[in-house]
């Protein structure tokens, strides 16, 4: 092989990897967006995270039912609310959850029969922090606080 | 995110940082081939000092930094792999010292993604943006005392330690993106909103605006008078960048835009350099053999070397003056083609791109600022550069970032990389505690 054509191999090879690089620079761009785009249409509630039924007494939630959150969830009897338990015990306006500078905070509505947090009556003078494994309770109702 | 996704991540940034390093050796095989006839593999140790190097970086980032961008390490690899092939090839008694500012300017980058200033979401360099900018505005000051320039003659904008030199005005332009970035998130609000009406226009409250133009002024006076034209228009086109993106207000962009007129038309006036330069700009051919000869030589080096160029060490792009810092375009153009310049100018592209992207993701103002502008100062000053080579726009003295010969540019353009690199991981690690 002679001097020149190993030159003008070398020139070809050069301009090959030079835009292989550029095509997988842009495979990397489009897997990214697509990501991007899928993460949108899933919604920006969801990464909230969800409230887990444990116990659902006599009401018609399924344990093991995913509740979703939203920053502002309130909890209740009556059928205005984020998440409606129709349990006996309930009051119509029993409890709220709210997400604040990275933390939930469960707040009882001066609900009749209080609020439960891991069996413990929840305090009436204001919002406590809630961390993920917590148990809420209501009523009859047990449920599990998951933040993912 | 899953671990399959940062193994992804991870394979396609080795892939490029392979590509890179291949691409660099190459390039040194085929000029050892055109300039002896055969393969020296002694020459080829630059392509492999970069290779290790980089490699480094890679794997101390994966260890360190894994939500990082995994594009923007390999980017800046091949354009230094192009940077110094073409150095190698153009002025080879700067070789030694490139490669090892290319050493430098990866450490330097580690350095500013992963320690202290840099973590804890930047809160250091937000904190104390007036001792940065005092810092930066007293190095340029000395260099108006003390400036020397190592060729012997020219502006005189380095500071010299021994052998060493270093150019303070490539310094302030990170420093001034912090300051711009942590004052504007502090005062956005009261920017974009508030101030007086005065018949249809509202004016801007001055009160907040003051210290802002009072250091913007300060600077682009130091540098009008060291005569470093290139570095105040990119300080220049950066600052309006960061407030429209701070305010989203169009009228300070057109009201800069104007100042920016008045100022070039008195630069012009007051000014022989920068007269010199817009007439080289505006017909060069009457002084094709004497003040413009630089420019006339670029077109012709772009000419000679059409789509496919010459291939490396078979033109002639010594011809042009300093080349090898300023001029790296022309010289891509005659020896790597269209094909050369049209890669550079998109891995640039993709560079800002992914700047931006960062920025947009961050979560946080002071970090999507800072990240506007430092990829709106890297992007603009391959702009102006290449711009200014190929007779688009007047030429002003900037390095082409990462591949052009000049320590300090290198350094400073691997340190912006660097901040970028960490701002990519902020919205990374933001997604991840979600």
């Amino acid at each position: 092989m002679s001097l020149d054509v190993a030159i003008f191999l070398l020139r070809l090879i050069m301009a090959a990897i030079l835009y292989a690089f550029l095509v997988v620079v842009f495979i990397a761009i489009w897997r990214d967006l697509r990501t991007v785009s899928r993460r949108a249409e899933e919604g920006a509630v969801e990464h909230l995270g969800h409230l887990v039924v444990i116990a659902a007494g006599e009401t018609p939630l399924l344990p093991g039912q995913r509740l979703p959150l939203a920053p502002l969830t309130s909890l209740g009897r009556a059928v205005t609310n984020t998440v409606v338990i129709p349990d006996a015990f309930a009051s119509a306006q029993h409890a709220l959850l709210t997400w604040r500078a990275g933390r939930w905070w469960l707040e009882d509505l001066g609900s009749k029969n209080g609020t439960l947090l891991n069996d413990e009556p929840v305090p009436t003078n204001g919002p406590v922090v809630v961390g993920p494994g917590d148990v809420i309770g209501i009523g009859q109702v047990r449920l599990k606080l998951e933040v993912e | 995110m899953s671990n399959v996704k940062r193994e992804t991540r991870n394979v396609t940034g080795l892939t490029l940082l392979d590509l890179a390093i291949l691409f660099t050796g190459a390039g040194f095989v085929s000029l050892s081939l055109v300039e002896r006839g055969r393969v020296d593999w002694v020459e080829l140790w630059p392509a492999s000092v970069l290779g290790v190097a980089s490699l480094a970086a890679w794997l101390v980032l994966r260890r360190w930094l894994p939500l990082g961008d995994p594009l923007l390490l390999p980017i800046a690899a091949l354009l230094c792999g192009l940077g110094l092939v073409l150095i190698a090839r153009l002025a080879p008694n700067f070789l030694v010292r490139q490669v090892l500012w290319v050493v430098l300017g990866l450490g330097a980058m580690l350095g500013t993604a992963l320690l202290p200033p840099a973590a804890h979401n930047l809160r250091w360099l937000r904190r104390y943006r007036y001792t940065w900018l005092t810092l930066g505005l007293l190095l340029l000051s000395l260099t108006l005392l003390f400036g020397v320039n190592p060729s012997g003659y020219g502006a005189r904008l380095w500071l010299g330690l021994s052998r060493l030199y270093f150019q303070p005005s490539e310094l302030l332009k990170v420093v001034m993106v912090v300051f711009l970035a942590s004052y504007l998130a502090e005062k956005r609000e009261l920017l974009a909103v508030g101030g007086t009406r005065l018949g249809p226009w509202r004016v801007p409250p001055l009160p907040h605006l003051g210290p802002l133009l009072l250091m913007w002024g300060f600077s682009v006076v130091l540098l009008g008078w060291q005569r470093d034209l290139g570095a105040a228009l990119l300080f220049f086109g950066t600052f309006l960048a960061m407030l429209y993106a701070a305010t989203g207000r169009e009228v300070y962009v057109w009201v800069g835009a104007g100042l920016f007129l008045i100022s070039a038309i008195a630069g012009y006036q007051l000014f022989d350099h920068v007269r010199l330069r817009v007439d080289a700009w505006w017909n060069p051919w009457p002084e094709a053999s004497g003040r413009a000869f630089q420019i006339v030589q670029s077109l012709l080096a772009f000419a000679a070397g059409g789509v496919l160029g010459q291939g490396l060490g078979q033109g002639y792009p010594v011809f042009i003056p300093v080349v090898h810092s300023d001029f790296a375009f022309a010289a891509i153009g005659e020896e790597l083609g269209l094909l050369g310049t049209l890669a550079v100018v998109i891995l640039f592209a993709v560079l800002v791109y992914r700047g931006f992207r960062a920025a947009l993701a961050a979560g946080d103002t002071f970090a999507t600022l800072l990240a506007t502008g430092l990829s709106t100062m890297l992007g603009l000053q391959a702009l102006v550069i290449m711009g200014g080579t190929l007779k688009l726009v007047p030429l002003t003295g900037v390095t082409l970032p990462f591949v052009s010969y000049g320590g300090s540019s290198l350094l400073i353009s691997f340190v912006m990389l660097g901040l970028l690199l960490r701002i990519s991981a902020m919205s990374g690690e933001a997604g991840h505690a979600r």
